[in-house]
């Protein structure tokens, strides 16, 4: 039963053009807002309070509810037009936020909790986000900074990019690049339809890493001192190495797979039409 | 007017919500001010989008006779409840569904039905999914998932064929558009694997491409639900 809390401060708020209030977070451990268009940016900070800001006309009502440990957030236009509203939050550094809308940008700023944002149109760009990171756009770019854990970032029509990352990266798109830097994980999925593929990160013992393209280059920028069983196919296009211990040449062929120091991780690497290129990190 | 024109005031143009000399006011500031008459327009034309979105739309009668065989004789009545693990957020609620709901029934059930075909296509390079290799002994599964698959795929592209209208016409465009480039890419790989079907490789970005499409589908079928 959705309980609405009305006492100390957290109530349904009627304002006229802005909401502007600090509500006490109170243990909540999730923070769930829905906005149809606009924009939604959030702030951390160390104290147990949720600041919300919220630019929108006189017609439309922010409601703030509590469902027991989850804080939700919802604008309502009484009649007329579909709403707009700008966001402004500053919540708990650890509070976990599940974000969605329609033509919406999302921001967040150094979160530590789990993080999940869903939009139709509009950029999404994350910094930080721990457990489990989602970021899904059918038709905005999609950045992720910072993040530790389950990364799973995808759009439909532009980019994708994850940077200082840890855990497990899932990374797609239909058109448009994947770029993965200063990536630590044991497992790293990164594919596109159309479009370009780049990976610079540690390969872990025992990891596993795929990245392919229809119609697009990879390329992949490893560390030295690498151990994996590494298979590259480009069914078109050229595949070069300059990398310790790798082929310098490649002749033609459906597959080629090499050894690098101990062969204890998996890279695969697959175009149709593009190139692939294996380079050592800080090699130029 | 001082400075620029604020969010709030702005909406409130927009809205009609002004009186005529607060109008006025701004008609004269935005006659002068290339900045606010940039974000007037941005603000016009998202509201005239948001506008635009239809809140209702008549499912086909062929697709809830189909709806209706997938059913089975127990009907809904308005209580039945499916419990959806996976997919989009949106689809990670209890879905109830009634007779008033049938769009989005199908999406459902076609949702459904392509989460089992995407495990079964995730497993394809291992299987031999290669289609115009009949030799292999799995091949007998391999085109029955196709089969399931083709399937799963002609049902998530008719929710959105008819629910699209329940969408803006920009977000069905970029779908369209880029359901077009993965289907390129299937035909670019489809003709290269008649030329060499015993190509692992081909194999492998032909799953691929199969598997992106249907993720493709079935997202633009959870946006069909989320607006039906």
């Amino acid at each position: 039963m959705l309980t609405t809390l009305i006492a100390g401060g957290l109530a349904v708020l009627t304002l006229a053009q802005q909401t502007d209030t600090i509500i006490p977070a109170r243990g909540a451990t999730r923070l769930d807002l829905e906005n149809r268009g606009g924009q939604v940016i959030v702030h951390t900070w160390d104290r147990d309070d949720i600041q919300i800001r919220a630019e929108h006309s006189s017609r439309t009502m922010v409601e703030i509810d509590r469902l027991g440990n989850v804080i939700e957030i919802e604008a309502e236009a009484r009649r007329g037009p579909a709403t707009i509203v700008d966001y402004e939050l500053t919540v708990p550094r650890a509070l976990d936020l599940n974000i969605e809308g329609m033509f919406t940008t999302v921001t967040i700023e150094d979160a530590d909790g789990a993080v999940e944002v869903e939009t139709l149109e509009g950029d999404i760009n994350i910094r930080g986000g721990r457990g489990s990171v989602i970021a899904e756009s059918t038709n905005g770019e999609v950045t992720v900074e910072g993040a530790q854990g389950r990364v799973e970032v995808s759009s439909v029509s532009r980019g994708v990019r994850v940077s200082d990352s840890s855990g497990e990266i899932l990374a797609e798109t239909v058109s448009g690049p994947v770029i993965l830097q200063g990536i630590s994980a044991t497992s790293v999925e990164a594919g596109t339809v159309s479009g370009r593929v780049e990976y610079e990160g540690t390969i872990e013992d025992g990891g596993r890493y795929v990245f392919g393209t229809h119609a697009g280059r990879i390329v992949l920028t490893l560390p030295a001192g690498v151990n994996a069983t590494v298979a590259l196919a480009s069914l078109t296009g050229g595949i070069g190495a300059d990398y310790p211990g790798a082929p310098t040449e490649f002749e033609r062929r459906e597959r080629t797979t090499f050894t690098l120091g101990t062969g204890s991780a998996r890279i695969e690497a697959e175009t149709f039409s593009g190139g692939i290129t294996i380079r050592r990190a800080g090699g130029g | 007017m001082n400075g620029h024109i604020d969010e709030p005031t702005l909406n409130e143009y927009l809205e009609g919500a002004l009186d005529a000399r607060q109008v006025e006011r701004v008609d004269e500031h935005v006659a002068g001010c290339e900045q606010c008459r940039d974000r007037l327009g941005r603000q016009t034309g998202l509201l005239a989008e948001l506008a635009d979105l239809p809140r209702e739309a008549e499912p086909a009668r062929d697709l809830w006779a189909r709806i209706s065989r997938q059913i089975g004789s127990g009907a809904p009545t308005g209580a039945d409840v499916i419990p959806i693990s996976r997919g989009p957020a949106r689809l990670r609620h209890r879905i109830t569904l009634s007779l008033g709901q049938l769009l989005a029934a199908g999406v459902v059930l076609a949702l459904l039905s392509g989460a089992g075909v995407w495990a079964t296509l995730s497993r394809a390079p291992e299987r031999g999914l290669a289609v115009g290799v009949p030799t292999a002994p799995e091949t007998a599964v391999s085109v029955a998932a196709l089969n399931d698959y083709e399937q799963a795929a002609f049902d998530l592209r008719e929710v959105l064929t008819r629910g699209k209208e329940l969408l803006d016409p920009a977000t069905v465009q970029v779908l369209e558009e880029n359901l077009e480039t993965i289907e390129a890419a299937i035909a670019e790989t489809r003709e290269a694997l008649a030329r060499d079907p015993a190509s692992e490789v081909l194999v492998q970005r032909l799953a691929t491409n199969l598997r992106r499409r249907l993720e493709v589908l079935r997202h633009a079928a959870s946006v069909v639900y989320a607006e039906s």
